[in-house]
């Protein structure tokens, strides 16, 4: 009772999706989001302000998927900085958030565009893994089925690439 | 469900086809660098915009390189970047697979003629005198070629007897054909073969898509280019359950070997000879004319051993007798297999005797990695440092070495395995009705000191002469100091500044710790026994990265070191002390060795190397100021210096490093040349030029090179001088 009445007491804050619905959520949970904490120390926005913040480039399905990964990861480190020229694991991805981004591959990638708009570098980063594990270890025809690619080379294009590939096989 | 709904209603239709194209750039770009090489090859062929959005991303390339662990930085051009790492990469790739058959084919007469003049000489004499090279060569830009060179006695020439070109070689599918069109042995880019020796098989052992293949050439016959690359065993290898045999290999015992080979990462091949009582002691004293005309009259005949480590750290040994003249009576049972991990429970002293009536060939495993298993995962896609050791070519042409200590290393990110072998051939009974036996001793470290462990280097544990080996059983004394083997380890730069980077570790063995045959040691108790004097560190410069152990005696060891912008330096020990004894530097070979292997030091005769030379003065040790750190000497050998002279190719480029590093002037390749360090450039025309053989006699250095897709004839750099070298 003690936690639910701290949680009670935890200002609020309303975002509005890009489809005009209003999503209530804690703020600390929005801060997830850098785009929406920039946004609310540049409007000065006070906790008990009725206003919502307007999302326009996430639509209401997309942004309550947003802040169900926020509040479940609200007591997380921040993320740390990873060297980029350091290989990075695709395998690594927490079992809740494999069984969240279990979704189809339109929303997989709204999630995508939502948490690069939103910045909240956590999602990227385990939507972006997702995807790749759907890319690695698949040939270029099974690459093209799961996406829904057609080849537009010509046989002797094709051949020219594989040729190209040779490099990297078996390195 | 209504909200299942609404996901399917927004988002169907906008990423329905080609999902990653609606991305940003940034975001594709994110998405591709998680993934890995092979998965962007993939990626390449999936449409024209596919291939475009890989190709021409700078950042992703760069990004790409330096996983790889390449050195250049990133730049704005991302098809230079492309193109410089799909050009390494491929350097990369055929260095790991670079066939290289060094065998001084070098050999004095008795008339006194040295090098490759025409022969007068005996049929037995001119069968000596075959020279094979097997060689991957490439030139950026141009096609891959595998070229297999052998000497022609009669013409006193070398000639190309095989080549395929790049696609075939890089194709894990691809096939080479003789001349006759006749599929001849499939290649598998990342195996790595040795070659032939003098009087010797030509062998390789390479791992096709899951059917190892042994490719030899007995030494009875004359090689020729049909002949050569037949494969003589095709060994499948997932699983080991079957044996098959052919007319020319009787058997290839298979029993207890388990598992898939995944990946033969390294093989290595080497001639044991073994002769006679009284006659191995005498090695290094006698010139190899002599030693062979021995070993033609009273030899046993040879084995050869081949090694090669797969991804899950099981070393296979490969050994092939050629012994076709023994008494029936002295065929033993053939062992099965050769668990490392029961290796104690299986007798380490074991006595393997190969039937003698016939060539053999046959397979062991013997490492499972007992308990920490390097995973598979980091074994495929790190970078792992593999590499087998090889007695130094010339050493085993002018003296016989009739034990051998093969070491495999494999490094992974948290794991190091190391495994040696100690291969001994043992010859019994004598004349004609004697047979050839081999003697493995394996000793294996799996997961110690890992963290401090960056990388493994090969060394040659170069055993000494190896009096009353005739005997079956080396004394005591004379194994007392027999040195089994150096590893260098590096520690991570991070750990102190003033700390030596790199640290050179010695490994000793001693009789008295062997295991005895019926212990039950462990493995890693065997590992301790064997390891009595470790840990003796020697100061390495911290502007090296990549060392080479070149040469080990009782008193003096040399390492080759090279940094891509320091540049090379020969560093010269004292066994035992921890500084360099001198240290010969070669700066201006610092854009030279940047990112390729050198080839294994091609030495003289290591007696000369070890025995050394008397300094007269300290001045001659010190004239170039590397240091005159005998002067505190106060042992008998405190007035030795070691003789150098060596010659080191490059990997990858044209140039071969010529180096004469008497310190009392004994042995000079031009009188133009400092007397310190002289050095020189050996057929500078084309590519992937190489130290074929060396030999030194008392008409001065031979050298026998060959370079790139042209054999550019052997040269022979010969001085009537000779000063200073002992005999």
């Amino acid at each position: 009772s003690q936690l639910s009445n701290q949680r009670a007491a935890m200002p609020n804050i309303k975002l509005q999706s890009s489809d005009n619905e209003i999503f209530e959520v804690e703020l600390e949970i929005a801060k997830q989001s850098n785009t929406i904490k920039t946004m609310l120390e540049d409007l000065s926005v006070s906790d008990d302000s009725d206003d919502p913040v307007p999302l326009p480039n996430v639509n209401a399905a997309i942004l309550k998927k947003v802040i169900a990964w926020c509040t479940h990861h609200k007591d997380d480190p921040p993320p740390v900085e990873e060297d980029e020229y350091k290989e990075r694991r695709t395998d690594d991805i927490p079992t809740w958030d494999l069984e969240f981004m279990k979704v189809d591959q339109g929303t997989l990638f709204e999630i995508i565009l939502a948490s690069n708009y939103l910045d909240i570098k956590g999602l990227l980063d385990v939507a972006c893994k997702t995807v790749a594990n759907m890319i690695k270890g698949k040939s270029p025809e099974e690459i093209r089925k799961t996406f829904n690619i057609k080849c537009d080379f010509t046989a002797e294009e094709l051949e020219q690439v594989r040729k190209e590939n040779e490099w990297c096989e078996e390195k | 469900n209504q909200d299942k709904t609404d996901l399917y209603s927004t988002c169907l239709e906008k990423f329905s086809t080609d999902p990653l194209r609606n991305l940003p750039c940034e975001l594709q770009s994110q998405i591709l660098s998680l993934l890995d090489c092979r998965s962007l090859a993939n990626c390449r062929l999936v449409n024209s915009h596919w291939l475009a959005r890989v190709d021409f991303d700078s950042h992703l390339w760069s990004a790409v390189g330096l996983r790889m662990g390449l050195r250049r930085r990133p730049s704005r051009d991302c098809a230079s970047d492309r193109r410089f790492i799909q050009e390494t990469a491929a350097k990369c790739r055929l260095s790991c697979a670079w066939i290289d058959c060094t065998e001084g084919a070098v050999e004095r007469t008795d008339s006194g003629q040295v090098g490759l003049s025409p022969m007068t000489t005996s049929p037995k004499l001119k069968s000596l005198w075959r020279l094979v090279c097997l060689r991957v060569c490439q030139v950026p830009g141009r096609q891959t070629r595998l070229h297999l060179w052998h000497y022609a006695p009669n013409t006193n020439r070398l000639s190309e007897a095989n080549s395929c070109q790049s696609a075939q070689i890089l194709c894990p599918a691809g096939s080479v054909y003789d001349g006759a069109g006749n599929e001849a042995f499939r290649w598998w880019p990342g195996a790595l073969s040795s070659g032939c020796h003098v009087g010797s098989h030509l062998g390789c052992l390479a791992d096709c898509g899951g059917v190892a293949c042994a490719v030899a050439q007995p030494p009875s016959r004359s090689v020729s280019a049909n002949a050569l690359g037949a494969i003589l065993v095709r060994l499948p290898l997932a699983p080991f359950s079957s044996s098959p045999t052919t007319s020319k290999w009787s058997t290839l015992d298979m029993t207890g070997c388990s598992g898939r080979l995944e990946r033969l990462a390294a093989i290595g091949l080497h001639t044991c000879v073994s002769g006679n009582a009284g006659y191995a002691g005498a090695a290094g004293r006698r010139n190899s004319l002599q030693s062979r005309s021995m070993l033609s009259e009273k030899s046993a005949g040879s084995v050869q051993v081949a090694l090669g480590l797969t991804a899950s750290n099981r070393l296979m040994a490969w050994i092939v007798s050629d012994k076709t003249s023994a008494a029936p009576e002295s065929r033993a049972p053939i062992a099965a297999s050769l668990q490392l991990s029961a290796l104690a429970a299986q007798q380490p002293h074991q006595k393997h005797q190969l039937p003698s009536d016939s060539s053999q060939c046959r397979l062991w495993c013997l490492s499972e990695s007992p308990g920490r298993r390097c995973r598979r995962r980091n074994l495929r896609t790190r970078r792992v440092s593999l590499s087998t050791l090889l007695p130094t070519p010339a050493m085993s042409a002018l003296q016989s070495q009739p034990r051998r200590c093969f070491v495999v290393a494999a490094l992974t990110d948290g794991t190091a395995a190391v495994v040696q072998l100690h291969c001994s051939c043992c010859c019994c009974g004598g004349g004609s009705d004697s047979s050839i036996g081999v003697r493995l001793q394996c000793v294996a470290r799996i997961g110690s000191d890992d963290q401090l462990v960056r990388d493994v280097l090969p060394f040659n544990a170069a055993p000494p002469p190896a009096s009353g080996f005739g005997d079956n059983e080396a004394s005591a004394d004379d194994n007392a100091d027999d040195t089994v083997g150096f590893t260098a380890v590096m520690t991570p730069a991070s750990a102190s500044t003033t700390e030596p980077m790199f640290w050179l570790r010695e490994f000793a063995c001693r009789d008295d710790c062997k295991p005895t045959s019926g212990s039950s040691t462990a493995t890693s108790d065997i590992w301790d026994a064997w390891i009595c004097r470790s840990a003796a560190a020697y100061s390495l410069p911290s502007n090296y990265e990549r060392l080479v152990l070149c040469a080990v005696g009782r008193t003096f060891l040399c390492l080759f070191a090279s940094h891509w912008s320091a540049g090379a330096a020969l560093l010269v020990y004292r066994r035992a002390k921890e500084l360099p004894l001198f240290v010969v530097e070669f700066p201006q070979y610092a854009q030279t060795f940047p990112r390729y292997e050198l080839h294994p030091p091609v030495w003289v005769n290591q007696i000369w190397f070890d025995r050394g030379i008397t300094s007269n003065t300290e001045e001659d040790i010190d004239d170039n100021g590397n240091g005159a750190k005998t002067a505190q000497d106060k042992d008998d050998s405190a007035g030795l210096q070691p003789l150098l002279l060596f010659a080191c190719p490059m990997r990858g480029f044209s140039r071969c490093l010529l180096l004469s590093c008497s310190r009392l002037g004994g042995c000079q390749l031009d009188n133009a040349m400092a007397t310190s360090a002289a050095t020189t450039d050996v057929e500078s025309e084309a590519s992937g030029g190489g130290v074929i053989g060396m030999s030194r006699s008392a008409g001065g250095l031979h050298l026998v090179a060959c370079s790139g897709y042209e054999f550019n004839g052997c040269k022979q750099l010969s001085r009537r001088r000779s000063v200073g070298l002992p005999r």
